[in-house]
Parts: C-alpha cells; sequence; structure tokens
C-alpha cells in the first residue's frame, strides 16, 4: 500500500521538474541565442514479488512472474539546439551563426565559455565584448574613428576610417564546434561550458567543419516554439494531478484499513 | 463456525493492494518515452478440495444447501497472484525535431550494450557522449547490426565532429554526411513472455527462458520522433476507482468475519448468566 504511495510521489516529481524546464522554456522565449530543453524520464527498479522463470516442475518453468515497478525519474534534461529564427537588427556588431557552431568568450574566471548569443558591444577601449562584458575571444580591438565596420561570412573582420581608405583588416572571428553540443553545460547569461561529455571544442573558420557562415546585423532569437511548450505543458499538468488522485486513493485504502475496528 | 475465511478475504485485499501498487507505476511512468503498461492478473489459488466431488443421491440423502451448491473447496480459495504483464502495444508518436531521436514503428526493440550484457529498450531518445558515440540517456552505447555473435563492442556506432548532419532513414541506416555508419540493431523476440523490465527503460531476459530474437525483416523507423508510453489515463484511473471499492469490499467481509468473532465469542460463550 504505501508503496503506491511512494510511486505516485515520483511521478509528482517527475511531471514537478517537467514543468520547472518547461516554465525556463517559456521565461526564455525572448532570448537571443536561447536554446530550449526538455526533460526525459525512464522507469525505475522493479520489485520482484515471485520471481520469473522458476522451475515449477520437471522441465516447466513459470511463464511469469510478479513484479511491480517502484516509479519514475527524470533520466536526462536534454537541449535541443536546433536553429532559432533571425531577427534582422541592422546592428554592425549582432552577428548570428547561420548553423552551428559558438562564440568563444572569456569569462571573468579565466575560463572559455561558448554562447550563440551574437549580440556584442563595444567597450570604452574599443574591444569587442558581449553583454556581460566577457571578451569575445580571440580579442579583437576596433580603432577609434572608423566609418564603417563589417563582418564577412568567413568571420573576417574589417573596418573602414575613411571614405577613399581601402577595408583593413583587424581581426579574425573564429567559431567552435563541439562533437555533442546537447553535452554543454549551461552556466546561465546565454554562456556555456564544456564538460567530458560534450567532447573538445574544435575551432574553426565559419563554414568550415560543418559549421555555419556568419550574417553581420541579425540576431538568433531562441527555438522556444509557445505551441509546443503550452501542448507539453497541459501534458505535465494533468499528469501531476492523475499523479495525485493515486495519492488519494492511497490514502483512501489506508483509511479503510484504520477504520477496520 | 471457523473463521478461517478472514484469510481469504485478506488475500483479496493483498492482492488489491498490488494491484494499485502497478496501477500507480503505470501512471507515474505517463510521460516516460515508450514505457509498456504492467497488469497484474489474479487467479484463484485452491488449497486443498475439502471434500470429494458429490453427486446428488436423491432421495437416499436429505438434500442441504450443499447438494446444490457444490464448491468442492472454492469457498476457502485464496486469490494468487499469477503474474505481470506488459502490454506491448504501440505507444504514441512525438514529434521533437531532434535528430539523435528514433521511434521504432510497429515491432521490435534497440540493442543496447550494459555493464551487465546486452539488453533491449524501445526508447530512442539517444544522444552522443564525449567521444561521439551513439548512446542512451544513462551512457550505455546503442549497437548496429553485426555478425552472428559479434563482440557488442565492435557494433557501436562512432561519429566524427563536423562530418556532417546525422540522417537515419525509416529502415535504421545511419548515415554522417553521405558515409553509410552501418543499420540501428532491431530485434524481434518471438516469446515477449520471455523479456523482464529491469528499470531504465530496459529490458532483459528471465532466467531459463532461451531468447530468441531474430532482426526485423523490414525496420520502420521515424528519425525526429520518440514513442510515448501507452499508458491510457482513463483507463488506469477506472482500474483505480475498481481496485479501491473491491479493497473496500474485503475490508468490509473482514470486519464482518470480526464481528461474527465477536458474537461467538461474547455472546454465544457467554457463561455467567
Amino acid at each position: 500500500m504505501l508503496k503506491s504511495l511512494n510511486t505516485a510521489a515520483t511521478g509528482m516529481a517527475a511531471q514537478q521538474t517537467n514543468m520547472d524546464v518547461i516554465a525556463n522554456n517559456i521565461a526564455n522565449v525572448s532570448t537571443a541565442g536561447f536554446k530550449k530543453s526538455r526533460a526525459e524520464f525512464e522507469d525505475l527498479v522493479y520489485q520482484t514479488q515471485k520471481e520469473l522463470g522458476t522451475e515449477t516442475g520437471m522441465n516447466s518453468y513459470s511463464p511469469n512472474g510478479v513484479q511491480t515497478g517502484l516509479g519514475v525519474r527524470t533520466a536526462a534534461v536534454q537541449k535541443d539546439f536546433a536553429m532559432g529564427n533571425a531577427l534582422v537588427t541592422k546592428n554592425p556588431l549582432d552577428i548570428q551563426i547561420e548553423g552551428s557552431g559558438f562564440f568563444q568568450v572569456l569569462t571573468p574566471d579565466g575560463q572559455v565559455g561558448f554562447t550563440r548569443d551574437g549580440a556584442f558591444k563595444k567597450d570604452p577601449n574599443g574591444k569587442i565584448v558581449d553583454k556581460n562584458g566577457n571578451a569575445l575571444q580571440p580579442e579583437i580591438t576596433i580603432p577609434p574613428n572608423v566609418a564603417g565596420l563589417e563582418v564577412s561570412p568567413s568571420g573576417e573582420v574589417r573596418v573602414i576610417q575613411g571614405l577613399n581608405d581601402a577595408p583593413q583588416v583587424i581581426g579574425q572571428i573564429d567559431v567552435v564546434n563541439f562533437i555533442n553540443p546537447a553535452g554543454l553545460k549551461a552556466m546561465g547569461k546565454n554562456v556555456f561550458t564544456q564538460t567530458p561529455s560534450s567532447g573538445q571544442p574544435q575551432a574553426t573558420r565559419p563554414g568550415l567543419n560543418g559549421t555555419g557562415y556568419l550574417s553581420q546585423g541579425q540576431l538568433e532569437s531562441s527555438n522556444v516554439n509557445i505551441v509546443d511548450e503550452m501542448v507539453n505543458m497541459i501534458t505535465a499538468q494533468r499528469a501531476y494531478e492523475t499523479n495525485s488522485k493515486v495519492i488519494q486513493a492511497s490514502d483512501q485504502m489506508l483509511q479503510s484499513i484504520n477504520n477496520m475496528r | 463456525m471457523s473463521t478461517k475465511g478472514v484469510y481469504t478475504a485478506l488475500s483479496g485485499a493483498l492482492a488489491q493492494s498490488l494491484k494499485l501498487d502497478t496501477i500507480a507505476n503505470n501512471l507515474a511512468n505517463v510521460n516516460t518515452p515508450a514505457f509498456k503498461r504492467d497488469q497484474q492478473l489474479f487467479n484463484e489459488y485452491l488449497t486443498a478440495n475439502e471434500k470429494p466431488p458429490e453427486v446428488i443421491q436423491v432421495p437416499r440423502v436429505p438434500a442441504s444447501i450443499e447438494s446444490f451448491y457444490d464448491m468442492q473447496g472454492g469457498d476457502k480459495s485464496y486469490v494468487d497472484t499469477k503474474g505481470t504483464f506488459t502490454d506491448f502495444s504501440q505507444g504514441g508518436l512525438k514529434p521533437t525535431g531532434n535528430t539523435l531521436d528514433v521511434a521504432i514503428d510497429g515491432k521490435g526493440f534497440f540493442e543496447v550494450a550494459t555493464p551487465n550484457g546486452v539488453k533491449l529498450t524501445r526508447a530512442g531518445n539517444f544522444t552522443m557522449d564525449g567521444n561521439g558515440q551513439l548512446v542512451t540517456k544513462d551512457g550505455f552505447p546503442v549497437l548496429r547490426n553485426g555478425e552472428p555473435g559479434a563482440d557488442p563492442a565492435s557494433r557501436t556506432i562512432r561519429f566524427d565532429t563536423g562530418a556532417g548532419a546525422v540522417t537515419i532513414n525509416d529502415s535504421g541506416d545511419i548515415f554522417q554526411g553521405t558515409e553509410n555508419m552501418g543499420r540501428l540493431s532491431l530485434v524481434e523476440v518471438k516469446n515477449p513472455e520471455s523479456l523482464q523490465k529491469t528499470g531504465n527503460s530496459l529490458y532483459g531476459f528471465k532466467q531459463n527462458m532461451a531468447p530468441e530474437m531474430t532482426n526485423v525483416v523490414a525496420p520502420s523507423l521515424k528519425q525526429g520522433f520518440v514513442e510515448t508510453s501507452n499508458v491510457n489515463i482513463v483507463q488506469e484511473m477506472t482500474d483505480m476507482i475498481q481496485t479501491n471499492r473491491v479493497f473496500e469490499s474485503t475490508q468490509k467481509a473482514i470486519g464482518a468475519y470480526d464481528s461474527m468473532s465477536e458474537k461467538l465469542v461474547n455472546v454465544v460463550g457467554k457463561t455467567s448468566l
């Protein structure tokens, strides 16, 4: 009896996780470069009341045993790195990777972080930084008094200083690729770090080795689909409710036991 | 009178309790990919035929109530759990758009190499590990077709960085870019009753049961989909109500035996008048 109470509790906990993940997806629906996640579940261990396939006589085996499962657990929260839509901003420092790949930024703890949010800015010294001031790697400094800034699809950054000057190359934006981007760890602030399950970062020029070309003046919007999330939210909420009904039923059965005498 | 029938009622209560445990597990796994619902089956367990089958000998024996309703000890028969049966019917297909999600449409199981040997699963929500190996959510490698008896370690699937997008066609052939990486192993189990759930969405074989596995001839896989569980909430809810009420009835039966015993002890057996 108490088994079903616990089983239903694991079900409610799992749906709670599901709801937390959906809530985070919906909260980030307008975050540039955000990648949605999905909670995935698997069944827990099974308790055997009657052994399966035991010998019941000469050359005869019981064809089935009695097993009850003990609930569910969250196996993984899977990130979905599908492309988001393009958002044209016309800002020369907004860069989108049109395909797979990540920009590298130097985080305050000295580690290299990876982001798909290409909304870059200039710091007071002209260095290209992200929203949080993390410098884009390899570092590129824009000289003062430039008339125009241009980022080529393969990552070459050029500036035009005077009207009649030829474009001058000041740096190269490289992107990195991972064998398993879903294994990256989200650090918040649109930055990911590598883990043993993501594999080593492989830096390359944009457009090579399966990465996408860069596109200046546009941003990648989040890949959250509100309709999908709404449907998932309905299923999560109803599954939560159903599991609470099991707890109620178990409670009633316990009550009728207690009322026996 | 005998009150040993109270144990018959008790066995009924225990059986209903076990049934509720199973329903609870089905409902807890309602969102688990490719989960297959379980059912408990019960049968009566005859302790003994307490009387030989009687032939009504009219008119030499005066007719009694037993001569018409011969129960052969069945009135004192306990409920026994016959077994847990897994319903292997197809779950729904839910689009996810993830390239490494593969749903099986129809029969078959994927083969997975675990530390405890090769196990089967229908949950096709795969992922990659840091070495580019195709693995389940628990990190167990997914296997491709190979020679019969080949070492499972030689049948794992490894992708390279930057060698192009992964596509898996309906018959399970895996391509990275234009390179054919082999075919996902999809096996059919001829005797599904030999399968045993081992948790983590995996299936093993029961002891003493010879696995009868063959490769599925015409696999039908769907990339970008996951199979949902085949738990039907309406059915489970109905079963739960029924279980709950039957449990209550067995409690009433136990209560009736209790009050009968009480009368027997305190009223019939009253010595001081």
